[in-house]
């Protein structure tokens, strides 16, 4: 199936096309009321509950095989972490009233979610594309939402717009070229990934609970720069060339 | 040491002889995607029983023509 196709196939599903309106919509509410966000959860949530119980069926059954792993490796990750975090911030507490993040649950919650969530995208990408797809994808989407977000941060002054979107090209590029050369380009994107937790000062977020904020951006910002990396290497492994045909 | 099992998917030859159908065509007749053909093709993925009897019935052959049963050994 083309990429056209793909997406055109996406919009047809009319359980897409409402789960995506009750989360766009969810988020867009939520700037009146946050109780509104709740429509975003039955909007990613809601979907894969109704397919379990078998009142949606939209999906075959590699579909679904891929989305039960993957269900099983966020329960995994997200457990580990949840687990690390509690060890961690129960061991660095000190006087009462230094704060740690265990005092900031909202901040702690969404990190998990954001952990959960993610590790569910790439896991159920690696199962139903292959590494070589899965690597492609991120990058793509990754490099789209940065040159949306760098149009927006323009605002209105095209010329900065314009200068900033050049802050996409990388991603794009890697995403052209990474299948080509998987080993090197997915050093690249590890490297990239190291030096911009260590530029953005991420690794004084265990020392800083207030920064803890940034958390959230981690998971997303990381995550696939990571993710993608990994997938390069791993369908270097692979180099069956079975994922183009 | 358990014995492990691989299933080969003569799944595109069969394709390639019914007038080199499409794995879209294919995926569109069963009702999945043409990427569930692709990973049953490169035996990345075991159908179930039911769909395996859906793509046997497309071909007109038996399930045993598409599929073979591959047994080894591992030290699992």
């Amino acid at each position: 199936m083309s990429r056209s196709r793909a997406i055109a196939s996406w919009f047809r599903s009319p359980s897409n096309v409402i789960a995506g309106t009750l989360v766009l919509g969810g988020f867009i509410l939520a700037e009146i009321d946050w109780g509104f966000i709740a429509l975003t959860g039955v909007g990613i949530f809601g979907p894969g509950i109704l397919r379990e119980l078998g009142w949606l069926r939209d999906k075959d059954e590699f579909e679904m095989r891929a989305a039960r792993r993957a269900g099983y490796h966020a329960y995994l990750v997200g457990g580990l972490v949840v687990f690390l975090l509690i060890a961690v911030y129960r061991s660095l507490e000190g006087p009462e009233e230094t704060p740690t993040p265990i005092d900031y649950p909202s901040l702690l919650v969404t990190t998990i979610f954001a952990v959960l969530w993610f590790t569910w995208l790439l896991s159920s990408l690696l199962s139903y594309w292959g590494a070589l797809k899965s690597a492609r994808r991120i990058l793509y989407a990754f490099g789209t939402v940065w040159l949306i977000f760098n149009i927006m941060a323009g605002e209105g002054n095209w010329v900065t717009s314009v200068m900033q979107s050049l802050l996409a090209v990388p991603f794009f590029a890697a995403a052209w070229l990474g299948p080509r050369w998987p080993r090197l380009f997915g050093t690249i994107l590890l490297l990239a990934s190291g030096y911009f937790f260590y530029l953005f000062g991420y690794h004084e977020m265990l020392a800083d609970p207030l920064a803890w904020g940034r958390s959230v951006v981690l998971v997303l910002f990381f995550g696939p720069l990571v993710a993608s990396g990994i997938a390069l290497f791993k369908s270097a492994q692979i180099r069956d060339g079975d994922e183009e045909t | 040491m358990k014995p492990t099992h691989d299933i080969i998917s003569h799944l595109r030859r069969h394709r390639l002889l019914a007038d080199e159908m499409t794995q879209q065509e294919l995926a569109d007749r069963i009702g999945v995607t043409r990427q569930t053909i692709l990973s049953i093709e490169k035996g990345k993925y075991s159908p179930s029983v039911g769909l395996a009897l859906r793509l046997a019935e497309v071909f007109g052959v038996a399930v045993e023509d598409l599929f073979e049963l591959e047994e080894g050994t591992s030290d699992v």
